[in-house]
């Protein structure tokens, strides 16, 4: 391989490095080499801690991650271990090697270490940005599958929006807002050194579909030692162009040094109980009149209105019917039934569950140790026939192979069965609970029709007016008959080779690989006779991609003086996206043999679609570290050089290389003499600091943009199939953006700042950090003008601001001998604002909600995520000014039922779009409770979100048919209902007037009644009032409902977990040759103290986790989970 | 030494980094799947398979043209504002300028970076792109009046991403002479010519019939002037009968014809919900018309019955009643004529036969001469060009309705034509009215290009109350019911790149006395619909 150098950083990494490894040869050997490990007095080592010769000022050496040091001495020295924290210590050299040295906290100052940069783990005192960290073993009490919702409410300025498609679905997880316009803007994940960028999953506005999930649900938090959140671009600028969206760096757990074997056994039983629908009413039944009619026997029978099946009719399933009152009527499929309301969490909805068994054991030695896990999770979700099946083996050795090599290798393979996520998105309508709202009166025997949907004379589903007339056979047939699962194999695996040069210098080099794969299959069985027809279809796809990364680290840890410690690295690193095909075969036209599911069974031509999952290389160099002054004053500093392929084109050119600064200090402040062991403040740091991060392009983009490609297929008039090629996105679709032969890295610049304080000896302490972020050169596609033959053109442009505030509050309000309560409260305030888009544009979509009917966009000088619909109230502006302002009531291009006049849609009326808000939330914040008394423990979370705009089609589409309480008013006298005759003649007592004036232009007997209000027009005669059952579907339908009722504010206060746990006594466990026994209760997800999401909709319910993601359709029950753990040591 | 092994160990991974060139940066980032160039004929393909577009018959077919025009009524009939078109209206704006026009204009830039041996050989193919593209601006035009043209499709190649728009009578004129041009290009086309072959589902890359189809446009253009500029017409006309190569039978249609699953029963072509229209079916039924089966289905009773189209007469509790029934008595539309894997719920499941999409049929090219000769712009006997136009609807949607595998249907017969055209109680030619006879066929034959039906209404005023096939009066909420003209326009936002231009080509619109009382009066009417 010919060899040039070129980034010119590189060649001075090199260049150092050389110098140094010359160095080392030139230092002296004729003292004695001492080396050990320090660790505190629960055994877990301390990093950083300052060990110099008695009585001499120079040659001192720090601790490294792991605890441990070499310094080359006189055979005669006392070595001096200081950390603050800590009490120093003083001791002698023994016999030189592996000294053991153990610290006592010092109760009065506070040490806390933390996981940072590349998995360092450093003093907190020396970090100058925000960093928060959370123990493994809080993740894993969230009993939950998926490590997004687990860290919920956990972290300021972190906002978490569960996965609604069951166990598999991916959260949303949103660090510090959105610095980004495209759709995922989900962290990076490293765990020990390998990276995972998590991609976004699920449903959108049009189709339904199901949620598999992203690879976070392929982690395994009980090995997890802790997970911390890299919130700024300081704290993140290490990842360079993988850390604009922030980073969770996950420390897995190491075997520790210790007699013999410890095994842990951890079982826990979860169950998840679905216990509250949207707010349907059960006072009324199907129809549109209020009585029966009979049949010859004189028994009452349902009214056709009831089904959706009313012929060609698309409307129908009405819930406008008699009241509910039990007694036994005739059903549209002739059978006879008492009339009463169906109950869908008791007639569909089961129990879900979450079975999940960790076994892990460990030892080891000064010289090396290992840990070997296997974690067995059984997950089923509320839905029947919804799984997740997780097996997980990690094993974590280390070893030391001299006095300088030592290694640290980790392998993890994880396979994921899933089957079934719950279908969510589209109109919410074939998903259970949009689909039992939508068009399904609340007389609809879900319980009968779940074992009666298959036709047992012909074989198929049972169908038509009498057959299945409710719909809910269609609606069960595809949750239970219809199979789609998943396989997914995850192979983590790295390596740390580490080397000791010198007292003060290490390195490492780290090699890691990421390989994925996964088989999905789709089986559903045929609906015709027999089980045939074109519903029966079979599909296969597989994915794969591989990613490796090389990392190189050289670490210089030294104290200079009596005032200074440094800690420096450099690096670099390669890291590759090596890719791999991703592949799609199908049936078509329905299965020869029903319910045999291979391709070559197919009825047509079957289908094979394959694509690639692209490549991607990055290298990088680095400089970082951190200069202490007198552990008082400590200076944080790095810069990465990125080189990325991403950016590069296929002529050669491209910017492809770029730098990622950043710089920080932190002061403790109270380490001056004069606040020094001051009673009430007893720690006080201030933090600011400036950071760089950014992101490449998308693979593979700056090369096809532009370009032609495969569009997909036309078959011709002899059923002959064409591939059409055409200009391409690359993926299999057209699309017309017009690629940018001058793309830049998109930028963010962070600028954060800090207090840490602590009072009353640690009793009561408080964190506070205002950060401002702004993300430059975005990489957009533009909505460009059609005409021009372009639809959009890819540009960098932008500004997009995230500003806040965070706050932590920890307080131990009782602290007795027995009891100690504890608290913790964060609170985050984050303003993601659009700065500016491009030169001339204003706008841009970010994601839409029904359809195309309503979207959030990035709108210049607005929120992120501002929500506009042109499916709004309409104002009027007409003829008469003593009506403007007030809502427009007229027709509907595409019909109203029965013909009555309705609200006009502000795009209808006017042209116009109307704002309504932003989907951004106000505020966060969240309380985590601890008490403890004696072997017992209570924990006690609460979380919030106020604020944000959620758009729900399920309330929407859900809310036509008079099927939710939303539609009780106006239905008869009552309630509040108006007698009037309609034009039948009939008299009716359901009459509702529209609050709102007409059109201009509505014209009736040649009368204008243009700026008159409905109930001035009923007062005149020229209308009537309108029934409930057209005055509701009106409101809401398809063809002319008003969406701006369905997008609503969303804010909640959750009691997300309560757990209770007791450590039995020794006495008890020893008995059973245990050495520690665990038993804890939690309950999850437990209930909304307060929410504000109309008609008890989910109000945790959006079906994908894209940054925008603002809408969900269909969503789930509420759901609550009760489970207990036993936690067993060996 | 042990410390040297160590370093170079470590030094591994820097080495690596700094060794590597920009180009193994570059390979990595070119996707195996992306083709830096095209065949013209895979543009061609693009394009012609957008001819339909699933939210054009979605909306502006099912849910407004075919109200308008009574070829069928929603589930329950019309109601008031149906003749409103609302926001959705006019998809064929948006599928010219996306999947029709882009692709096409590619043509020529693909063929100008052939050798000049290649860009001689596909004379015909940059030939036929230009007809089709000429249909596509008219077809656009034709209810948008203004629109970009001239400047149109060039952003891509360096040219402006903010074109103006050119004015109706100047696209006109340009189209007539650019399908002048592509005649002259395709008969005087060096030997050796490429062909589209499969990549053209039209007419597979027949020439003849590409010219056959060039001047069938002319004249369907030219027919718009009939009172902007008659004596235009009638020159154009002359010009273009004085051609060789003029449709002659059903087979020169300008057809889409597609595969089973195009117009997929499962999308947006399903008109599932959609009544026949009582006027239709009335007529049909009268006259015994052969394509009444064809259009649509018996009722459960075994009967053609179509529903009122009045709003008012809709409204009346009798008739809501009998759209509410468990039962309706309204005939549907007839499912495969549209999607033809409609599954009928006979048991028989979906159907296999083949969908279809007319661009300008042979029976269209009869009315139109038809319609020439009987105003005297020709000299076409309108009589022998009336009886070839029904003649040609009939065995036209004929074969397409034994395509589609319209379950009970097949075919129809020679003498069921000639009886329907002798029998002055069916079919048969009336000079006394002959404009109004051509229309009313015309209309009929429009079944499946209610878009033509339109303009050949605001062109004829036919039908209306009083014609051979009559349409009610309709109303609603007792008033009249007013059709629209054209499409709604909206502006550009001002922050629109294009604001300034489009702004200018509305307000110049407005200048004509008839565009209505704003952008958004559909009733008002664009430069070619004179009063």
């Amino acid at each position: 391989m010919k060899r040039t150098f070129k980034p010119k950083v590189a060649s001075a990494i090199l260049f150092v490095v050389s110098f140094l490894f010359v160095g080392l040869f030139a230092s002296a050997q004729e003292k004695k080499l001492v080396t050990g490990v320090v660790r505190d007095t629960s055994g877990v080592a301390v990093p950083g801690v300052s060990v110099k010769v008695k009585g001499t000022n120079a040659g001192g050496v720090i601790t490294d991650d792991a605890g441990a040091f070499s310094i080359r001495v006189n055979p005669n020295s006392i070595l001096v271990f200081s950390s603050v924290g800590y009490a120093t210590k003083e001791t002698g050299l023994g016999d030189g090697s592996n000294l053991s040295v153990l610290l006592i906290k010092n109760s009065k100052s506070l040490s806390e270490v933390v996981v940072t940069g590349f998995g360092q783990r450093k003093d907190v005192r020396k970090v100058a940005y925000s960093i928060t960290e959370i123990k493994g073993s809080e993740v894993v009490a969230a009993n939950n599958s998926n490590l997004g919702d687990a860290l919920q409410g956990k972290v300021a300025g972190v906002t978490i929006s569960q996965g609604t498609g069951g166990p598999s679905s991916s959260s949303r997880i949103q660090i510090r807002g959105n610095a980004r316009l495209a759709g995922n803007t989900e962290p990076l994940v490293v765990i020990d050194g390998v990276l995972i960028q998590p991609s976004t999953t699920g449903a959108d506005s049009w189709g339904g579909a199901q949620d598999f999930g992203n690879i976070i649900k392929d982690l395994n938090p009980d090995d997890y030692e802790s997970v911390t959140v890299l919130k700024g671009s300081a704290a993140s600028a290490l990842y360079g162009s993988q850390a604009l969206n922030g980073v969770l760096l996950i420390t897995t757990k190491k075997g520790r040094a210790r007699k013999g074997i410890g095994v842990t056994w951890n079982q826990t039983a979860s169950f998840d109980k679905a216990y509250k629908m949207i707010d349907l009413q059960n006072q009324f039944g199907g129809g549109t009149s209020s009585t029966f009619a009979k049949d010859g026997s004189g028994n009452d029978v349902v009214d056709i209105s009831a089904s959706p099946y009313n012929s060609n009719n698309p409307n129908g399933g009405y819930s406008y019917g008699p009241a509910l009152d039990g007694h036994m009527v005739k059903d549209l499929d002739g059978r006879m039934v008492p009339w009463k309301a169906n109950d869908p969490l008791k007639d569909f909805f089961v129990t879900g569950q979450y079975i999940n068994t960790n076994v892990a054991a460990e030892g080891g030695n000064d010289n090396g140790s290992f840990r070997v896990s296997w974690t067995n999770l059984n997950n089923s979700s509320v839905v029947p026939n919804n799984k997740l099946l997780k097996n997980s083996f990690t094993f974590r050795g280390t070893q030391k192979l001299s006095n300088v090599l030592s290694l640290d290798a980790s392998i993890n393979y994880t396979n994921t069965f899933v089957k079934n996520p719950i279908n969510q998105g589209g109109g919410g309508t074939s998903n259970p609970v949009g689909g039992f709202a939508y068009f399904m009166p609340r007389n609809a025997p879900i319980s009968y029709y779940k074992n009666h949907y298959i036709n047992t004379a012909n074989g198929g589903i049972v169908t038509g007016i009498t057959g299945d007339p409710y719909y809910i056979a269609h609606l069960l047939w595809p949750v239970l008959e219809d199979n789609t699962s998943r396989n997914e194999n995850v192979l983590i695996a790295n390596l740390d080779l580490n080397a000791k040069f010198t007292p003060w210098l290490t390195g490492l080099v780290r090699a890691n690989v990421l390989n994925y794969n996964d088989q999905t299959e789709v089986k559903n069985l045929g609906q015709g006779n027999n089980f045939s027809g074109s519903h029966g279809y079979y599909e296969l796809d597989q994915s794969a991609y591989r990613n490796v990364r090389v990392q190189g680290l050289l670490t210089a840890n030294k104290q200079f003086g009596e005032d200074f410690v440094l800690s420096a690295s450099i690096g670099g690193e390669t890291y590759r996206q090596l890719g791999g095909p991703n592949t799609r075969m199908n049936t078509n036209g329905g299965l020869v043999t029903p319910g045999l599911y291979f391709i070559s069974n197919t009825v047509a031509a079957a289908s094979i679609t394959q694509n690639y999952n692209p490549r991607y290389r990055y290298d990088a160099a680095y400089v970082y570290g951190d200069l202490t002054w007198r552990d008082m004053l400590t200076l944080n500093f790095s810069v990465r050089n990125d080189w990325s392929s991403s950016l590069t084109y296929a002529n050669g050119h491209g910017n492809y290389t770029y730098a990622y600064p950043s710089v920080g200090l932190a002061w403790v402040f109270t380490e001056l003499p004069t606040l020094k062991n001051n009673p009430v403040l007893s720690y006080g740091k201030l933090r600011a600091s400036i950071g760089w991060t950014g992101y490449s392009a998308d693979p593979w983009s700056t090369n096809s943009q532009g370009l032609y490609g495969y569009v997909g297929t036309f078959t011709n008039s002899q059923n002959t199939q064409f591939n059409l090629n055409s200009f391409s996105n690359g993926n299999g679709g057209y699309d017309l953006t017009l690629g940018n032969q001058n793309l830049r890295n998109e930028l963010a610049r962070e600028i954060e700042f800090g207090a840490a304080l602590k009072f009353l000896n640690n009793r009561l302490g408080l964190d506070i950090t205002y950060y401002k972020k702004n993300s430059f050169n975005q990489i957009l596609s533009l909505p460009a003008d059609i005409e021009s033959g372009i639809s959009s053109r890819t540009i960098n442009a932008g500004n997009i601001q995230n500003q806040g505030i965070e706050l932590l509050l920890t307080a131990t309000p009782v602290k007795t001998r027995d009891f100690t309560w504890d608290m913790t409260v964060n609170f985050t305030r984050n303003r993601n604002k659009i700065i500016e888009l491009a030169p001339g544009v204003t706008s841009y979509n970010l994601q839409l909600a029904f359809g195309a009917d309503a979207a959030a966009y990035a709108i210049a000088g607005k929120d992120y995520g501002t929500v506009q619909t042109g499916y709004a109230f309409a104002t009027y502006n007409g003829k008469n000014a003593a009506a403007k302002g007030q809502r427009v009531i007229g027709s509907a291009p595409n019909g109203t039922t029965g013909g009555y006049y309705t609200f006009m849609r502000s795009q209808d009326y006017d042209g116009s779009v109307k704002t309504l808000g932003t989907i951004m939330p106000s505020f966060l914040w969240g309380t985590y409770q601890t008490f403890s008394y004696k072997n017992f423990s209570l924990g006690i979370q609460v979380d919030s979100k106020i604020g944000g705009l959620l758009a729900s089609a399920t309330d929407q589409y859900g809310s036509e048919t008079g099927v939710m309480k939303n539609s009780l008013f106006g239905r008869n006298a009552k309630l509040g209902g108006l007698t009037f005759t309609d034009g039948s003649g009939n008299t009716r007592d359901d009459g509702i007037i529209p609050k709102g004036v007409f059109a201009d232009g509505v014209i009736v007997n040649g009368q204008d009644l243009g700026g008159m209000t409905y109930a001035d027009a009923v007062g005149k005669g020229y209308v009537t009032p309108v029934p409930a059952y057209a005055y509701y579907e009106n409101l809401t339908q398809w063809s002319s409902g008003i969406r701006e009722v369905s997008i609503f504010e969303n804010s909640w206060v959750a009691l997300r977990q309560v757990s209770i746990g007791y450590s039995l006594p020794g006495s008890v466990y020893k008995k059973i040759h245990l050495n520690g026994l665990r038993v804890s209760v939690t309950g999850r997800n437990l209930f909304y103290i307060w929410k504000n999401a109309k008609d008890g909709i989910n109000p945790e319910g959006i079906y994908n986790n894209q940054a925008a993601a603002f809408a969900e359709g269909g969503g789930l029950p509420l759901i609550r989970s009760m489970g207990a753990t036993l936690n067993a040591t060996f | 030494m042990k410390l040297y092994k160590y370093s170079l160990l470590l030094a591994l991974p820097l080495t690596v980094l700094v060794s590597c060139k920009k180009s193994a940066f570059v390979d990595a980032n070119v996707s195996p799947s992306t083709l830096a160039s095209v065949d013209p004929g895979a543009q061609f393909l693009y394009a012609a398979r957008s001819f339909p577009n699933d939210f054009e018959y979605y909306y502006d077919v099912y849910r407004d043209l075919n109200a308008w025009m009574q070829y069928s009524t929603g589930g329950t009939g019309n109601s008031a504002g149906f003749n409103l078109p609302g926001s959705h209206f006019d998809y064929r704006y948006g599928n010219y300028y996306t999947n029709i026009g882009t692709p096409l204009a590619d043509i020529p830039h693909l063929i100008s970076k052939m050798s000049a041996d290649d860009q001689a050989a596909r004379v015909a193919e940059g030939a036929i792109a230009s007809i089709y593209m000429a249909e596509a601006a008219f077809y656009c035009s034709d209810i948008n009046g203004s629109i970009p043209y001239g400047q149109a499709f060039q952003a891509r190649y360096g040219g402006t991403l903010t074109p103006t728009y050119d004015v109706q009578q100047s696209i006109f004129d340009t189209l007539d002479t650019q399908l002048k041009a592509a005649i002259t290009a395709l008969r005087s086309a060096p030997a050796g010519q490429k062909n589209y072959g499969t990549n053209d589902p039209f007419y597979g890359g027949d020439t003849t019939r590409w010219i056959k189809a060039a001047n069938a446009l002319r004249l369907k253009i030219a027919m718009r002037l009939m009172k902007r500029n008659p004596s235009k017409l009638q020159s154009i006309a002359t010009e273009v009968l004085a051609d060789p190569d003029q449709m002659s039978s059903i087979d020169d249609s300008w057809v889409l014809k597609v595969g089973t699953t195009y117009a997929d029963a499962g999308g947006n072509y399903n008109p599932t919900g959609f009544l026949a229209a009582k006027p239709m079916v009335d007529f049909m039924n009268a006259k015994v018309d052969p394509r009444l089966g064809i259009f649509y289905r018996k009722n459960g009773a075994g009967n053609y019955v179509g529903s009122p189209t009045s709003p008012d007469v809709c409204a009346l509790p009798a008739n809501q009643a009998l759209y509410t029934a468990k039962d309706t008595p309204f005939s549907l539309l007839q499912h495969r004529l549209f999607t033809p894997n409609y599954d009928e719920g006979d048991g028989a499941g979906a159907g296999t036969g083949n969908g279809f999409f007319p661009v300008l049929t042979y029976a269209e090219y009869c009315f139109i001469r038809a319609d020439l000769g009987a105003r005297g712009i020709t000299g076409d006997d309108p009589e022998t060009w009336y009886n070839a136009g029904v003649t040609a609807s009939m065995k036209f949607y004929s074969a397409r309705a034994m395509d589609a595998k319209i379950t009970g249907y097949s075919g129809v017969a020679d003498s069921t034509i000639s009886n329907y055209l002798s029998n002055p109680l069916r079919g048969q030619f009336d000079p006394a009215k002959a404009t109004e006879y051509i229309a009313c066929q015309a209309y009929i034959d429009f079944f499946r290009q209610p878009a033509e039906a339109w303009a050949w209404w605001k062109r004829t005023g036919f039908p209306n109350t009083t014609s051979t096939l009559a349409w009610p009066t309709m109303t609603a909420n007792g008033s009249a019911v007013v059709l629209p003209r054209r499409a709604s326009f909206t502006l550009f936002s001002t922050a629109d790149a294009n604001y300034t231009n489009q702004k200018a080509a509305y307000d110049a619109m407005a200048t004509d006395p008839n565009f209505g009382t704003s952008l958004s009066d559909v009733s008002g009417r664009i430069w070619w619909d004179m009063p």
